[in-house]
């Protein structure tokens, strides 16, 4: 009997050709793959057993839980030399349950397929806000986004992240939760525990080994994720710019004052893509923007919400001015009329199920180089792509280009988007592949190393890579959690 | 249990037991810590340090808090008390009390006295320096430091200084001032004409003692004591005034403290130069008429600053049935009232005087150099922790350091020497720079 | 009980009590190969050997009431101080060849920074790593391992940033405490110690030099030490959990913080003033202030804690044990004494005060808004502004330090950790009804106080420690006043009937992860130990880092004098440790 027989012992496996194509390939550039089946847990449990059975046969398991895929995540990386299967896929989607919203200390507890619509409207109904990358999409999952580290829209937050404690099964099929979601009688009558410190339990933070793995220590079936409040009223600034580098010191000033809720730069063409209403407007509407725009959006909160943002715009209108006398500070964007209105709106939701995803209405794809760095440092990086990206024939005036300042300013993501054409795949993955080493040396950190960020960074950090392995080992001795990721190649 | 507060270590059991490693001994009080240098633009370890004698030698051992468990240790029997380390580690300390003042800001813990005691215990048990021997048999026999002939100690008066054979007020000028310092005295006593205060001079003034005290010699000290103690009552002085700031001490603080009485019982009062120059000030006797554009910064010896608060005897019990407390309650001397803002006024008075404050300051002041001894056993030490302290007074673009006392005034000059500096290019005694400017 | 008059015991006393209660001879020569190697590393100027040098470091810091008296503290074999991460990692490998324990420390602050239970360890004095630099523009520092909270606090200032000051406190050094601890009421808005920590050089137990954060991969720390997360994962999460392992899991010796943005010129608007022991921080008020509020019932301090979190104003919000505010008062023990002694259990059931730190980061303005949001806050919940002081004696810069000894010399936090504001209040109330009704006496009364509790991440989640205080005699074996009985008597409150609550309200504690409770608390908080135990496997191998850090039951049982253990030493051995829930 083959493994995957075995399997059918303990879970429905699905072999249809259309659910495995599901899982073949998704938006990135990773090479097709069809897993061998899918399976669709419903309870951690039942995630336990199939990875106790996966264990017992040597069935590789890739976990998903969004219902859409940008980073080649859930495609299957046969190995070339162990002989054993090209693995599973275990469909966590339908694992969406937002078992409560825990308005008192504002968390959600979310199973790992609650998708950012979901989330969203959830919270939004009882009048409160999650935070969120930038437009997400809004099948993604919120759990398995924070996971992968993306950026907060709103960089006021400097504390721990979204992600208190986690409910996982490591690579052997040990049922665990993480933080102080760890006690054992938890939610029982008089355990007074709400699962919100991410740490430990014990002297290991399991948290940070997970986050960032990819799926490749554990998968994770529930999480405590926060939510916010709502502002009362909300207002939107704009300093509109020619070049990035006129914006960085304004954004130092206005992030280390504090002021604003969400505060990001974006270039035109990122602009447009978010507000043209179909593909073939964007490249005209990016014409009629400025090159680049620092945004953001101040707010007043329920109690005394005229004087929360009287003090921002007071700052604004004064100290700020006094410091920048050439900065214009606008309330409105020229080019994008209205926007003022709608962009607190767009920012506190994921973009709309029904609506081609943002980044593919140009061409149908996009392929993102995300990594961090400094905002002074920012600039830099547009020198060091400019000659690369050119030598690949890509427009360099079509490239998006977006900064997310994080934590009042001490960092910030950068994304760098190229757009194409499915016919353009081999160009755009040899530009991409060309970006790594340039980004890397010039000082970007890949804090999300996908693929082939992988397959070179930890090349350059062999010393990590080993102690990588050896977490690894601890957690999946057999190697059976989405092996191929990160630098873990069989 | 019962005891009293006086210098047997048996007494210090309390301490070195108690003692938890908060480092206030090491860098002194939080309150002050200093940050990034203001010349350098960066954080400079070295200027954290209120302990010289451990930051010369890192290792733990040489602090307060190292000494608590070896303390502890010789108790019990873990070290012995011939080892040459044991003894190392307590002639290195200044007794500077730097580590008193930290610790006590937050706990109550007599560290300075277990320090002290650790070293009087060590000679009792015939473990003295020999430098320390060599000196004090020196200053038994030529009643002065320097071992030089007495009869010379008054060629400081000048013709210009008057000194009345009797007065109210007598001038305690000390060995250093008197033989080595002679500028200091003389300006000592023109402060004193030209405020019209009449003063004396004692007919025979002997050492004070305080090195026989701060380097362990109780008997030899209270010997030194009982006799100028004496001397100063059959003068029918009121008020002693000294610019030395171990005599200071010595006079205000540790004779009662060996004889067991109160300063307040010594029958006079006793006064740094400072404290009464500046309340000369305040009464209009004293104006500073010249002009003097410089930046000092001001040095809080010691002697002067956080040890000079007067002596209060105490005894009683410790209840170890009510939580450890004292029986009766103990007024703490924590380095409050020192002699910190009468100086500064006085050089504050002065027309075209900056006066900046380094680092250290007040009763968090990291210690010159000279106290304890260490200078004559271990001069090395001695001149790391001037040298430092010259650093910290050019880090704040001082042009001069004006200090207290004659024991620190020999030290930054010494330093100024060994140190390549930016700007600090004198060193002054307070008095010296009053009598220039009034 | 009357005071008795009772001689100190003789020198010839002591020693025989000593010989019944320490397990192995104090003193224990290190082979004279591996010295000469350690030498070469460091040079002979650091590095000691000398009797008197080691006994410098024994039985430092914190709960040395409990480990330095029973008998458990030993001198280290050797002490060397080096300089450089490279030294750092030569000597631990030198370690790993002649299989000789080492223990790394800077501040000695916590009970695990000097040898325990054996005399062969190597102390790693990190005290000489003191480099600190200030990238004010990107908010974050890099610190090396001796550099204490008291000086980088003043040093950001001066860039005007802050930083948190941990509880009990200044002394600490930032990357010893952000290893396994670092909480303050500042993490209100600047979050968990761990999220504070960036990039690192880790020193592994076997010796290698990993880095982590933006450090990975690069030639050098000088720079790009600007983001935390991993390569990946973040390997950070080996050395430190929601707390740390004390020395047992490698060294780290250098590490990128976050700063925060605090106000402009903040040198001049935080002043030190005053002479001790009343020296303070001094603020300008309309950027900076402190306000005590009195809330008229328990409920109404627990809801305006959550309401005034939810607001997002503030830069803390904390509820302090009211002997806290006696210390502040008193000049010394016995005032502290008078002042207590009349304090009713009334008293404390009826006093409800929050103290609330006020921030005007962005302008003045923002403190008025602040102002006025607390004010709104303060009718709502029927409270009451009191006298605050425009002055800071603790957190910016103090931090308490060894003042929590005051009151009797003893003393020990028995609870620490991080959970929900309901959950450290029902903990902390709990705690505190058992500290009364069950043990005043052993501990000194607190007439039910639920402890020192806080809001962190605007009340996303919260902070509880409890602090318990001993007569420091009756623990003393050394003291003529001391009474085993007494030591027993507090046994059961911190092996057995504390780790039970926490089992009960799911409070997730700092201390069963490193040293009492750990055996009793795995089968409450999944099976931790179980993981606890592989990775020290794993990357301890020769078991050098730290022995018997974080825990080692079995050492503890036979190592422990029986006075200390009797009754624990049975449970101790009934209790299974934790099996994992699915292998079971």
């Amino acid at each position: 009997m083959s493994g995957i027989e075995k399997l059918k012992e303990v879970t429905n496996v699905i072999e249809s050709d259309e659910e495995r194509a599901k899982f073949e390939k998704d938006f990135s550039l990773v090479p097709p793959c069809k897993p061998d089946a899918v399976v669709k847990p419903k309870t951690r449990d039942e995630v336990a057993e199939i990875v106790i059975a996966c264990n017992d046969n040597n069935i590789p398991i890739f976990p998903a839980s969004s219902k859409v895929h940008f980073n080649g995540g859930t495609i299957p990386r046969p190995s070339k030399t162990m002989p054993r299967p090209v693995g599973i896929v275990m469909d966590l989607s339908e694992m969406n349950t937002i078992e409560r919203l825990n308005e008192e200390d504002m968390w959600g507890y979310l199973e790992a397929g609650v998708t950012w619509e979901q989330y969203a409207n959830a919270l939004k109904e009882k009048g409160y806000r999650t935070t969120m990358p930038l437009l997400p999409h809004a099948e993604r999952s919120v759990v398995t986004d924070w996971l992968e580290r993306e950026q907060s829209t709103i960089p006021m937050f400097e504390y721990s992240e979204q992600i208190g404690g986690m409910w996982v099964v490591w690579g052997l099929g040990e049922k665990f939760a993480t933080g102080s979601a760890s006690s054992n009688t938890f939610g029982q009558p008089g355990n007074y525990a709400a699962g919100v410190n991410p740490q430990g339990p014990g002297t290991i933070d399991f948290w940070r080994l997970i986050q960032g793995s990819q799926g490749t220590l554990g998968i994770v079936t529930k999480a405590v994720v926060k939510f916010e409040r709502i502002p009362k009223i909300e207002k939107v600034y704009f300093i509109p710019a020619e070049e990035l580098e006129e914006l960085v010191d304004p954004a130092y000033d206005i992030l280390h004052r504090r002021v604003g809720y969400e505060r990001l730069i974006v270039n035109n063409m990122v602009l447009a893509t978010m507000l043209a209403e179909s593909g073939d407007q964007i490249l005209s509407l990016k014409e009629k923007l400025p090159p680049y725009v620092f945004m953001m959006v101040i707010g007043g909160l329920y109690r005394k919400p005229e004087m929360h943002l009287g003090y921002q715009e007071d700052y604004l209108k004064t100290t700020f001015k006094e410091r920048f006398p050439n900065v214009n500070l606008t309330e409105k964007l020229e080019g994008a009329p209205g926007l003022e209105e709608r962009l607190p709106e767009m920012l506190k939701n994921p973009w709309p199920k029904d609506k081609t995803y943002w980044k593919h209405m140009l061409k149908g794809n996009c392929q993102d180089v995300v990594f961090m760095t400094t905002l002074e440092k920012a600039p830099e990086f547009c020198e060091v792509i400019a000659p690369i990206v050119e030598e690949h024939g890509y427009p360099l005036d079509q490239i998006g280009h977006y900064i997310q300042p994080v934590e009042e300013g001490r960092a910030c993501q950068v994304t760098y988007s190229f757009y194409y054409s499915d016919d353009e795949k081999e160009k755009i993955l040899s530009l991409y592949r060309a970006l790594i080493p340039a980004v890397w040396k010039a000082g970007g950190f890949f804090n999300r190393p996908y693929e082939y960020i992988a397959q070179y960074v930890y090349k350059k950090a062999p010393d990590y890579a080993t102690y990588l392995m050896r977490v690894k080992k601890l957690f999946d001795p057999n190697m059976i959690l989405s092996p191929g990721k990160l630098c873990f190649w069989v | 249990m019962s005891f009293k507060l006086d210098l047997n270590i048996e007494n210090y059991f309390w301490e070195s037991r108690c003692c938890m490693g908060c480092a206030m001994c090491k860098y002194g009080d939080w309150i002050y810590a200093p940050g990034i240098a203001p010349k350098s633009k960066k954080f400079i370890h070295d200027f954290t340090w209120v302990c010289p004698e451990w930051q010369w030698g890192k290792f733990d051992n040489w602090g307060a808090t190292g000494r608590t468990r070896l303390i502890n240790a010789l108790f019990v029997g873990d070290l012995p008390w011939e080892d040459p380390l044991v003894q190392e580690a307590a002639f290195r300390c200044f007794s500077c009390g730097a580590c008193d003042v930290g610790c006590k800001r937050n706990l109550d813990l007599e560290i300075l006295l277990m320090n002290q005691s650790l070293k009087v215990a060590l000679v009792e048990r015939g473990f003295a320096r020999p430098e320390h021997k060599g000196i004090i048999a020196r200053i038994e026999k030529s009643g002065n430091y320097y071992g030089m002939d007495q009869k010379i100690r008054k060629d400081w008066v000048t013709d210009d200084i008057k000194v009345e054979d009797k007065a109210d007020v007598l001038f305690f000028v000390g060995c250093w001032a008197s033989y080595k310092y002679p500028e200091v005295a003389q300006a000592t006593a023109r402060i004193l004409n030209k405020a019209g205060v009449p003063f004396m001079l004692l007919d025979e003034e002997r050492c004070c003692g305080s090195l026989m005290y701060e380097t362990g010699h109780l008997k030899e000290f209270r010997i030194a004591a009982r006799a100028t103690l004496e001397k100063i009552r059959q003068s029918g002085a009121k008020t002693v005034v000294t610019a030395c700031g171990y005599c200071y001490k010595a006079l205000k603080v540790e004779y009662p403290k060996v004889l067991d009485m109160a300063t307040s019982d010594l029958g006079f009062e006793v006064v740094h130069i400072a404290e009464f120059a500046d309340k000369l000030r305040q009464e209009g006797k004293l104006s500073p008429k010249e002009e003097l554009k410089m930046k000092v910064t001001y040095h809080d010896a010691c002697s002067v600053g956080r040890l000079s608060e007067p002596w209060i005897p105490w005894e009683g019990i410790r209840d170890a049935e009510d939580w450890g407390k004292l029986k009766p309650a103990r007024q703490f001397r924590r380095g409050t009232n020192g002699c910190y803002e009468p100086p500064r006024n006085l050089i504050k008075a002065i027309p075209g005087v900056e006066l900046v404050e380094m680092f250290r300051h007040h009763h968090n002041a990291y210690h010159s150099g000279e106290g304890g001894g260490v200078l004559e056993a271990y001069p090395e030490t001695a001149h790391f922790a001037a040298d430092w302290r010259l650093r910290e007074a050019d880090e704040f673009g001082a042009e001069a350091i004006v200090t207290p006392d004659v024991h620190s005034l020999h030290m930054l000059k010494g330093a100024l020497e060994r140190v390549e500096t930016d700007t600090v290019g004198k060193v002054y005694h307070i008095a010296e720079i009053v009598d220039e400017t009034c | 009980m009357a005071y008795k008059e009772k001689p100190m015991l003789s020198t010839e006393e002591m020693k025989e009590k000593l010989r019944q209660l320490r397990a192995q001879p104090y003193w224990w020569d290190m082979p004279e190969e591996a010295y000469r190697e350690l030498e070469a590393v460091v040079g002979p100027d650091k590095i000691s050997r000398e009797k008197v040098v080691r006994q410098a470091y024994v039985g430092r810091g914190y709960a040395r009431e409990l480990i330095w008296f029973s008998g458990q503290a030993y001198p280290p074999c050797c002490v060397i101080q080096p300089e450089t991460t490279e030294e750092v990692a030569e000597i631990v490998r030198i370690c790993n060849k002649y299989h000789l324990p080492f223990n790394p420390c800077s501040s000695q602050w916590a009970y695990n920074a000097n040898p325990r239970f054996r005399p062969d360890q190597v102390q790693i004095d990190l005290q000489r790593m003191q480099d600190v630099v200030i990238d004010k523009k990107n908010l974050y520092a890099r610190v090396e391992a001796g550099v204490r909270y008291g000086h980088f606090c003043q040093a950001c200032f001066d860039n005007d940033c802050y930083f948190i000051n941990t509880g009990g406190g200044s002394a600490s050094c930032i990357i010893a405490n952000h290893t396994v601890w670092g909480c303050s009421p500042f993490n209100y808005r600047m979050g968990n110690p761990e999220r504070r920590v960036m990039a690192v050089t880790w020193i592994s137990p076997e010796g290698d030099i990993v880095r982590t954060g933006s450090w990975a991969g690069r030639e050098t720390t000088a720079e790009d030490g600007f983001w935390g997360d991993g390569l990946g994962p973040n390997l950070n999460g080996i050395w430190r959990g929601h707390i740390g392992w004390f020395g047992a899991m490698g060294i780290v010796t250098e590490m990128t913080v976050k700063i925060f943005p605090f106000i402009e010129n903040a040198k001049e608007a935080m002043v030190p003033e005053g002479v001790t022991p009343d020296s303070h921080t001094a603020f300008k008020t309309n950027r900076v202030q402190w306000q005590n509020i009195k809330l008229p019932s328990r409920k109404a301090l627990e809801d305006f804690m959550y309401a005034f979190s939810h607001c997002q104003i503030g830069a803390a919000i904390t509820k302090v044990p009211v002997f806290w505010r006696v210390i502040a008062k008193a000049k010394d023990k016995e005032d502290f004494w008078e002042r207590w002694s009349g304090v009713t259990k009334d008293d404390i059931e009826n006093f409800h005060m929050a103290r609330v730190l006020l921030i005007g980061f962005t302008n003045e303005k923002q403190m008025e808004y602040e102002r006025a949001v607390l004010d709104e806050l303060r009718q709502e919940f029927g409270g009451e502004f009191t006298r605050t002081k425009p002055s800071d004696e603790s957190w910016f810069k103090n931090a308490d330090t060894s003042g929590m000894w005051m009151m009797t010399n003893g003393y020990s936090s028995c609870e620490a950790g991080q959970e929900c504001l309901r959950c450290t209040y029902e903990t902390g109330k709990k705690l505190g009804k058992l500290l009364w009704e069950k043990y005043t006496p052993p501990f000194m009364a607190e007439y039910g106080d639920p402890g020192w509790f806080q809001s962190n991440d605007f009340g996303h989640s919260s902070y509880l420690e409890f602090l318990v205080y001993m007569n420091v005699d009756k623990c003393d074996p050394l003291s003529p006043y001391y009474d085993p009985g007494y030591v027993q008597g507090m046994i059961g409150w911190y092996f057995e009937e504390t780790p039970t609550i926490d089992a009960e309200t799911g409070f997730l504690d700092f201390f069963p992860a490193s040293c009492h409770g750990i055996m009793f608390q795995g089968p409450y908080f999944s099976d931790y130990q179980v993981w606890v135990d592989r990775f020290k496997e794993e990357f301890d191998p020769r078991t050098v880092s730290n022995p018997p850090a974080p825990y080692d039951p079995e050492w503890i049982t036979e190592m422990l004098p029986p006075f200390m253990l009797n009754k624990s030493r049975r449970f101790l051995r009934t209790i299974k440790r934790g099996k994992s829930m699915l292998l079971q």
